[in-house]
């Protein structure tokens, strides 16, 4: 396994000239696109004397390379700026949104990889009968359905509509109440009853030993992450099943047949396996469409993470914080192709590194 | 070439060795294939008994339906329907015999080599872990497990080193030993034969070939034979029977054929085999004009457009199967009017 440990190290390697060139294409196009330049839609609210003043701090009538060298060396050293709208240091805003969006991410992955590989397998598997009507529907919906409708559908449902039915019973009323609050990551002042050691409140609450905030927690998480686990299980179940319908044809499957491997084996061993596995590159490929996800699933249910403060930065023009998010999304989604790669490495035989 | 006569000539002494006990009886077969424009009657009417120890060659053109009556044996067609005729394996009908019950007889009683591909196996799976899977699905793995898939193997000159590497690690050659080994680790009565090693280049083939006789013999079993090559045919096959637009044509004695062909197909086929040192031969002879479309097909005779003997009856019928004799004793049988008594006559002034 040398050569894979040198792939690795190769990878890891070339992960930073890949930053360097996406930050650098943030960097300009933040500068040069019409309408993204700084000086030109700055909040329209400030007076010229408060544009210059954030000019100057910006250094935007300085030469652009000037401005780029020294956008680099900051950034290498997470000084990000300030931003506008909260006076806050950004890479500290961009600590405390991290949290809630990796939580979300996570849990959105955890329910929408297997739903998606399942929904896949199981459409495939069934071609054209009726399972794979209704799974093929499922994912065409998700494919067109904006995913914040999708969000407040689920608010509607199941934090307004469900609980209704059951006005008459106030027990059951509030445990539902309980269970699908439609926003925020906890129930009001919450967020102050625990030690925040790592802003991952998952783990800080379960530190601070307060399990009660944790389920808390869970429950916030959980409409959205079936929120975003639907899109992700969505597009994950298109592909693999088109991958299956192409492996289920294929020879290696007659053939096991043919020495009596059963059914299922052959199936969801054989070719739902070798289905699944290239998928692996197409999931960290369109991990920014995932985080796009995000962004929307963090506006719809009001969650203080990356997606909403790039949302709430862009609607009052915080030229600094939007810059700031953007670099940090370019080196998760750099990370995460790496991580890609290496797994499919480890998976197919057949790449070669 | 003088061991190949030799061995045929063992043959025709042995033959009363076989042809007693079938194991495989097909009858009146019929299977098709639905399209949007009908049905593609891939298998029309055959009839075919393999007796127990047997090598019968299926010949025919590409498409006339072989590997369609392969896949009709283990139940495996893609997408086609048996229409009606019988199987027995056995004494078992497997036409009728529940999915959960053919797939108990899959491997260990009956199994197919298939066509040389390089996709038999499966890309994300170690070669070891093919057998044993194998193994597993039929029996309860213990060290003879082992000693078989060495043994095989040793036989099929597949380094037991190479058994942690995936398929994609291996030429097609070895590719399509391991997928010969598979079938064979089973132990299967009966095995169907697609083509095992037309993909091959001739001296890969021609070793492959020789191992395949030598475990044939040694392992007594019996096997159908598909393939197009005539020298192939004559290599390994006790019987032969040829196929054409989903017929059987004419079925015998290996040599009977090759030395006597009673239909005009099987005589037009070895007419065609090149020969290197025959002068007169050197330019390939072939058959004019090509097989009729499968889809619903007239009552005729199916060769009677491209047949140099033909006469307005095979336009108009279709033939039945006629019983020949020949002085061996081996049940001969072809589908001609020429040999028809009531229809012989007819061809007399040819
Ligand atoms: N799945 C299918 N659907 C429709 N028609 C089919 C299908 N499979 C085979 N056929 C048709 O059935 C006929 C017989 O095909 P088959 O594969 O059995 O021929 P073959 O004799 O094995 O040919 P080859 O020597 O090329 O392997 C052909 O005309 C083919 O077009
Ligand atoms: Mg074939």
């Amino acid at each position: 396994m040398g050569s894979l440990t040198r792939f690795v190290i190769t990878r890891i390697a070339l992960l930073i000239p890949m930053i360097w060139l996406l930050v650098t294409i943030v960097f300009f196009l933040l500068r040069v696109l019409p309408g993204a330049n700084p000086a030109l839609v700055m909040n329209p609210k400030l007076t010229n004397e408060q544009v210059e003043l954030i000019s100057e701090s910006l250094g935007l009538e300085r030469p652009l390379i000037e401005q780029y060298f020294d956008f680099l060396i900051k950034t290498i050293t997470f000084d990000l700026g300030v931003s506008y709208r909260t006076n806050i240091d950004i890479a500290t805003e961009l600590g405390l949104a991290f949290g809630p969006t990796l939580m979300l991410s996570v849990f959105g992955v955890l329910i929408g990889v297997p739903l998606g590989i399942v929904m896949g397998g199981v459409a495939g598997a069934h071609r054209e009968r009726y399972l794979d009507h209704i799974i093929r529907l499922f994912t065409i919906g998700i494919y067109s359905i904006p995913i914040f409708l999708v969000g407040i559908f689920m608010q509607m449902f199941f934090s307004y509509f469900i609980p209704d039915i059951f006005r008459g019973n106030p027990t059951i009323y509030a445990i539902l109440k309980e269970i699908f609050p439609p926003v925020s990551l906890m129930d009001a002042g919450n967020t102050g009853e625990f030690n925040h050691y790592t802003e991952i409140w998952l783990i800080d609450t379960i530190l601070s030993f307060r399990l009660d905030l944790t389920l808390d927690l869970l429950t916030h998480l959980l409409m959205p992450s079936l929120a975003l686990g639907m899109l992700i299980a969505g597009v994950i179940a298109r592909q693999v099943r088109t991958n299956m319908i192409y492996h289920l044809e294929q020879e290696y499957v007659h053939f096991a047949r043919a020495r009596g491997i059963p059914e299922n084996v052959v199936k969801y061993r054989y070719a739902l396996k070798n289905s699944v596995v290239p998928t692996i590159g197409l999931i960290s490929l369109q991990f920014a469409l995932l985080l796009a996800g995000a962004i929307l699933t963090e506006t719809t249910f009001n969650i203080p993470g990356l997606g909403r403060f790039l949302f709430q930065s862009l609607q009052e023009k915080d030229f600094p914080a939007v810059q700031g998010v953007m670099v940090l999304f370019v080196i998760i989604v750099s990370i995460v192709s790496v991580i890609g790669d290496v797994l499919y490495a480890l998976l197919d035989p057949r790449i070669t590194y | 070439m003088t061991s190949s006569i030799l061995s045929s000539a063992r043959k025709t002494q042995s033959n009363d060795r076989y042809y007693n006990k079938a194991l495989l009886e097909i009858k009146n077969l019929i299977v098709e294939y639905p399209v949007k424009e009908g049905n593609v009657r891939a298998i029309d009417d055959v009839s075919l008994t393999l007796y127990r120890g047997e090598v019968l060659g299926l010949v025919g053109e590409s498409g006339c339906g072989k590997s369609s009556l392969g896949f009709t044996i283990l139940k495996l067609l893609k997408g086609g329907v048996i229409r009606s005729g019988e199987i027995s394996f056995n004494d078992i009908n497997l036409v009728t015999i529940p999915e959960g019950e053919m797939q108990l007889l899959r491997g260990p009683e009956l199994s197919m080599i298939f066509q040389a591909s390089q996709n038999a196996l499966n890309p994300l799976q170690k070669v070891l872990n093919h057998f044993i899977d194998t193994l597993k699905t039929h029996y309860r793995w213990n060290d003879e497990s082992w000693q078989k898939i060495l043994e095989l193997l040793n036989r099929l000159e597949i380094p037991e080193s190479r058994l942690e590497d995936y398929p994609f690690q291996f030429s097609g050659g070895m590719q399509q030993r391991i997928v010969i080994a598979l079938t064979l680790i089973l132990n299967p009565k009966l095995i169907i034969a697609d083509e095992p090693t037309t993909a091959l280049d001739v001296l890969v083939q021609a070793r492959l070939l020789e191992i395949l006789k030598e475990i044939i013999k040694e392992y007594d079993l019996t096997v159908l034979y598909i393939t197009h090559d005539l020298g192939i045919v004559a290599e390994i096959t006790n019987r032969v029977a040829i196929m054409y637009a989903g017929q059987i044509l004419e079925i015998g004695d290996t040599q009977t054929i090759f030395q006597n062909a009673a239909h005009p197909y099987t005589r037009a086929l070895i007419e065609a085999i090149p020969n290197v040192k025959d002068e007169e031969k050197k330019l390939l002879s072939f058959i004019p004009g090509h097989p009729p479309d499968l889809r619903n097909p007239p009552l005729i005779c199916c060769f009677a457009d491209r047949c140099s003997y033909s006469q307005d009856i095979c336009h108009s019928k279709k033939p039945q199967s006629i019983n020949l004799n020949f002085e061996n004793g081996v049940q001969h049988k072809v589908k001609c009017f020429i040999y028809d008594d009531r229809y012989g006559h007819l061809f007399d002034q040819k």
